[in-house]
């Protein structure tokens, strides 16, 4: 099969050919969909890019190793479990420990705004439930449309829609301060 | 449709008349509920504004561990059959073995036949088969001395030839025992000969042919007739001989036959440290024996 074949097919048949006949292709076609996605969660599950990197790649060795624990279901929804436990498990075993980051080291009036303005949404990302809180990332973030969605998060369609317009009113709420700031208030 | 859906597609620009209409009723209902989307809209611009866009050096990252990890799939792919092969390494031996099995028993006894039997040798034009059946009814015309005409009597080396396959089919035993016997022979003939070789080289003063005559000598003694403490003399004579030489390889596969010894009678421990000995010794000078030394190690420990 060349590698144009691939593009059509979805993500469980050829989660099987890898599977199956360990096709290299299917696993590189499953890769570039969901590669960005995933180092982007990454990203926002971690302290830093680097760590971030760390977790993308045993994320995907997992992927591989446990490639014959993937019985059925959506493809998504098994690799999105993966980068969730994953992640965790990174914040488990990281130490606390006080890092500058490139936020701090921005020096002019913009980037400060832009920095504050940054931490301030991600404080209150911070204070939603979990539930809320990942809908929100993986639509805005992470570029995960409603039909992903739904596999990723195993619910239906219409749920990821009140789902996310709840997480948005509440975390709207919590930006209120924000937004006063804006307008000078 | 619950309000949400009907206000998430509203925020997406993708709501059709009916749901229009439909979300009209909610804010007719409650009108507080359009501030409420309002607020969420302009939500919707600080996230996108504060999300972490992928920097150039991030993709070229996720490109560089895709290729590894896809490479390391088709390695494996490549490493499949092997694997299968490891996996069951003692099944694959045992089929092998069958294999050989199978295919050499029928070629034994056949050449047995071809070789063995008279007509193979006496009367080429007629078929094998042909000559054993002629055989058999002249014996036993013979045994009841009322001879047929037409039937030609076997020659004094054809009845030898024939007594010799009655003595082959008898038993697998006797066979066995006299291919022994015979090697027992051979190996003391080889003992004497090597021993007046060793003699000829100690009144010369060649050294490295002494060694290498001892070493043979060692061997022999150990595998052919069980002389375990003569072997340990000669091997060690050998061995004293090749350091003095500088002789690292056949130092190195002195020692390991002095650890094949040690094996033999059952010190697995020093038979241990004598192929570490020869082993590291082969490692030092990169011989190419040191996979086949390494092997028999392996397989003694």
């Amino acid at each position: 099969m060349k590698v144009d074949d691939y593009i059509n097919i979805i993500d469980e048949k050829l989660f099987a050919l890898f599977q199956t006949k360990n096709d290299e292709k299917a696993f590189a076609s499953l890769y570039s969909r969901y590669s960005k996605k995933i180092l982007s969660y990454c990203i926002h599950a971690s302290k830093d890019k680097d760590t971030a990197k760390d977790v993308f790649q045993k994320v995907w060795l997992n992927v591989v190793a446990n490639k014959d624990k993937f019985v059925d279901g959506s493809f998504i929804a098994w690799i999105m479990i993966i980068t969730r436990n994953q992640c965790l498990m990174e914040k488990r075993n990281e130490k606390i420990t006080t890092t500058i980051t490139d936020n701090v080291l921005v020096s002019d009036a913009e980037g400060f705004e832009n920095s504050f303005k940054k931490d301030f949404i991600k404080n209150a990302l911070a204070k939603l439930p979990d539930e809320f809180k990942e809908i929100i990332e993986l639509k805005y973030y992470d570029d995960f449309s409603y039909e992903e969605l739904a596999k990723a998060l195993n619910i239906s369609l219409s749920l990821v829609k009140v789902r996310l317009f709840r997480a948005k009113k509440m975390l709207s709420e919590l930006l209120k301060n924000l937004k006063e700031y804006e307008n000078g208030i | 449709m619950e309000f949400e859906e009907l206000a998430v597609n509203y925020l997406d620009h993708d709501i059709s008349d009916s749901e229009m209409s439909e979300l009209n009723r909610f804010f007719y209902l409650s009108p507080e509920l359009k501030d409420e989307i309002e607020d969420i809209a302009h939500l919707k611009n600080n996230l996108t504004e504060s999300k972490i866009v992928l920097q150039q050096n991030d993709l070229v990252f996720l490109g560089d561990f895709g290729d590894r990890l896809t490479s390391s799939i088709v390695n494996s792919n490549k490493n499949h059959y092997s694997d299968i092969f490891n996996r069951n390494k003692k099944l694959s031996l045992l089929l092998l073995l069958l294999i050989c099995f199978v295919a050499i028993i029928p070629s034994y006894f056949l050449f047995l036949k071809i070789n063995l039997s008279p007509g193979s040798v006496a009367n080429n034009s007629n078929s094998t088969k042909n000559v054993v059946i002629k055989e058999q009814s002249t014996d036993e015309s013979s045994k009841s001395d009322n001879i047929p005409q037409n039937v030609t009597l076997p020659t004094p080396h054809k009845r030898a030839m024939n007594k010799s396959i009655s003595e082959n089919i008898q038993g697998k035993n006797e066979l066995t025992g006299k291919i022994s016997e015979r090697n027992a022979v051979n190996s003391n003939e080889l003992i004497l000969s090597l021993q007046k070789e060793l003699s000829g080289y100690q009144s010369k003063n060649d050294l490295l042919n002494q060694a290498v005559t001892e070493k043979k000598l060692g061997i022999l003694l150990r595998d052919n007739t069980g002389a375990l403490g003569e072997s340990e003399i000669f091997l060690n004579k050998a061995l004293a001989k090749f350091i003095k030489l500088n002789r690292y390889e056949q130092q190195a596969e002195t020692l390991g036959e002095l650890g094949k010894l040690e094996y033999a009678r059952g010190n697995k421990s020093s038979a241990g440290t004598k192929y570490k000995e020869c082993l590291n010794l082969l490692k030092s000078v990169n011989s190419p024996k040191y996979s086949y030394w390494e092997k028999i190690s392996e397989k003694h420990n």
